[in-house]
């Protein structure tokens, strides 16, 4: 079965009397541990698309089944299928500035109801293994924008969701900590599976992917 | 259900562990000493308006008679129906002491100097412990000796007289008539005793003497004015009560002090709970730094009230958790401002540059009395505004929409 399925997905904005249509008739199968990048250009709508692969926005039309679950029917429910089943790293890490990094990881399973101590065991193995165990009492603004990146990453793994969305997640970082995320992205998927969609304008990311896709005028095309 | 999630219990624990870095920011500085402020100031108010209230139920009630026994029509008492009344008296367990007593107003004078005074006339019959005046005396002897008398300290300073003087009293007699209408006896008294009760009352214009003198100088022979009657501490609160049961005859008043006194502390009461009803306003007014505090971490968190609601938190779990921010720090600064409450009362206490005026207060000095009760409820009271205050700003956090942000960003 598929991990992600988007199917005929609609979606534009109203912007001063005048329809902007963003994603016409999107379609996307994502296969399980499958590395998967959307290239375009700026204000093509792939962070739209993120968003509505994520529950974050609905569509106009069209469907996203999840595990072949249709989930964009569940929107009030979007919350906990967030937390459990979906994975975000954004451009700017988005760290919560009053946790350490360890904290930060552990976040999403304390949200999703696990308790502290497993939560902050969980979040310390991930660390370990983006060697960051050394940086795990630090808070963010005491970690450089790789370091953040990769704590970012590990809270987006913590609760084991079934695909990680990354928008941009090198957007922010010089090429040295961009292609030290690349890595860490593919060893997560090739190790543990970990299905990924990338949306990125790095030609070097899309070089890593099982698949890429490129997204203009509102239509996804597979390359 | 438990009352708070694991997120939240985490996050309380991190604000509790390290409030100074959570708790305790610069945006928050305003809210928080707004708030001590105003809490220190209900609280002081409440500690020295309790301490008053206290402290003069406890030197009142330790002064005055709690029941009067008189004749219904004013007269005098002789000494057999006296002895009839003690006696039915003297198996009462409540009553710690039934005193005989002359009761007279009288006028002081002492060169240019004159108080009218209430001069009380004792049985000096007694063990000197048992005297009820006994553990106020300062100065001579509890017992005054023939044409002796005892005076407050007040009045003795304001005479300007102290041991071994004489102090003129002057007297209405009812056998010395003139074609001027009646005029009165006067006798010099010789000051063997100061008390101080600190009832000012007494102090100022209470002269105790003994009943041998007063009906030496009355001619009136064995008689009295009524019985002063003092109970056990723990039996004043039914004195009301214990007043009914006392049965003297047809011909007798039986007066509970609180005839007299009880619409005073009432009075006290109401002003004790107006004042914590404005100084609150204090403390709503410092509501208003706490909801622009609230708004302020609001904003300052925007990004991270989105990312947590990328996550899967959903919108009430994040308004809890600023509400716990907020509400914790608010919490501390109102236990801070009790506790700098009961600082300001003590130094209040003991400052020496405003005394009461005891004219007007009854007591002449200012004490505190922290209560238990008045600190919960002052407590619980802040709490309740700030909550309130707090909740206002949380409503918008539903309005905080995460794509909204991200595209800001």
């Amino acid at each position: 079965m598929n991990k992600l399925v988007a199917s005929h997905i609609y979606k534009s904005y109203e912007d001063s009397d005048q329809k902007i249509e963003v994603l016409r008739d999107v379609n996307l199968e994502v296969m399980p541990s499958e590395l998967v990048c959307i290239t375009g250009k700026s204000g093509c709508g792939k962070s739209t698309l993120m968003h509505i692969l994520g529950l974050l926005d609905s569509p106009d039309a069209g469907t996203v089944l999840l595990n072949g679950e249709e989930v964009t029917s569940m929107m009030p429910d979007a919350p906990s299928i967030r937390t459990r089943r979906i994975g975000f790293v954004f451009q700017f890490h988005y760290l919560v500035d009053d946790l350490t990094a360890m904290e930060n990881v552990a976040l999403p399973m304390l949200i999703a109801g696990s308790a502290k101590g497993k939560a902050m065991q969980k979040a310390a193995e991930l660390l370990t293994w983006l060697d960051m165990q050394q940086r795990r009492g630090h808070y963010p603004n005491q970690l450089s924008g790789g370091e953040q990146q990769r704590v970012a990453l590990a809270r987006a793994l913590v609760n084991q969701p079934e695909v990680v969305l990354a928008d941009e997640p090198t957007g922010n970082l010089d090429p040295e900590h961009s292609s030290e995320v690349y890595h860490i992205i593919k060893r997560l998927n090739e190790e543990f599976n970990q299905t990924f969609i990338v949306v990125t304008h790095d030609p070097q990311l899309a070089s890593f992917a099982d698949s890429c896709y490129t997204l203009s005028g509102g239509i996804l095309k597979r390359n | 259900m438990p009352l708070l999630s694991n997120l939240e219990r985490f996050y309380l624990e991190k604000y509790l562990r390290l409030p100074h870095r959570y708790l305790f920011s610069f945006s928050s500085l305003f809210m928080i000493v707004g708030l001590v402020i105003s809490v220190m100031v209900l609280s002081a108010g409440l500690n020295l308006f309790e301490g008053y209230q206290k402290t003069l139920h406890s030197v009142l009630l330790q002064s005055i008679p709690h029941i009067d026994i008189t004749h219904a029509s004013n007269e005098f008492v002789n000494n057999k129906e006296t002895s009839r009344i003690l006696s039915s008296l003297d198996k009462n367990p409540a009553i710690m002491s039934a005193d005989p007593v002359i009761n007279l107003n009288v006028m002081a004078h002492n060169d240019d100097h004159t108080r009218m005074c209430l001069l009380k006339a004792y049985r000096h019959d007694k063990p000197k412990g048992e005297v009820w005046y006994h553990k106020y005396l300062i100065d001579g002897e509890i017992l005054p000796r023939d044409n002796g008398i005892i005076i407050g300290f007040y009045l003795a300073r304001e005479m300007n007289v102290g041991l071994g003087d004489t102090l003129l009293i002057s007297y209405p007699q009812l056998n010395r008539i003139s074609a001027m209408g009646m005029y009165p006896g006067q006798r010099e008294l010789i000051v063997t005793g100061i008390y101080q009760s600190g009832y000012y009352e007494f102090d100022r214009s209470l002269v105790i003497t003994s009943t041998e003198t007063a009906q030496g100088f009355l001619l009136s022979g064995h008689v009295y004015s009524g019985i002063e009657v003092r109970l056990k501490l723990h039996y004043v609160n039914k004195t009301d009560q214990l007043a009914r049961e006392i049965n003297p005859g047809p011909f007798y008043n039986v007066i509970p002090w609180t005839t007299y006194y009880s619409g005073l502390f009432r009075l006290i009461e109401v002003e004790k709970w107006l004042i914590f009803i404005v100084f609150s306003f204090l403390v709503l007014i410092a509501g208003i730094n706490v909801i622009s505090a609230a708004q302020t971490v609001m904003l300052d968190k925007r990004n991270e009230i989105a990312i947590m609601k990328t996550i899967g938190a959903a919108s009430t779990s994040l308004k809890r958790l600023l509400f716990l921010r907020i509400g914790v720090s608010c919490a501390l600064s109102v236990l801070i401002g009790q506790a700098m409450g009961v600082i300001a009362s003590y130094l209040i206490v003991k400052q020496k540059l405003y005394h009461l005026k005891g004219d007007v207060y009854f007591i002449d000095h200012i004490t505190m009395h922290v209560s238990l009760f008045n600190q919960v409820i002052i407590f619980l009271v802040a709490l309740f505004i700030i909550m309130i205050c707090i909740i206002i700003p949380l409503r918008k956090m539903e309005k905080v929409q995460i794509l909204d942000v991200f595209r800001t960003v």
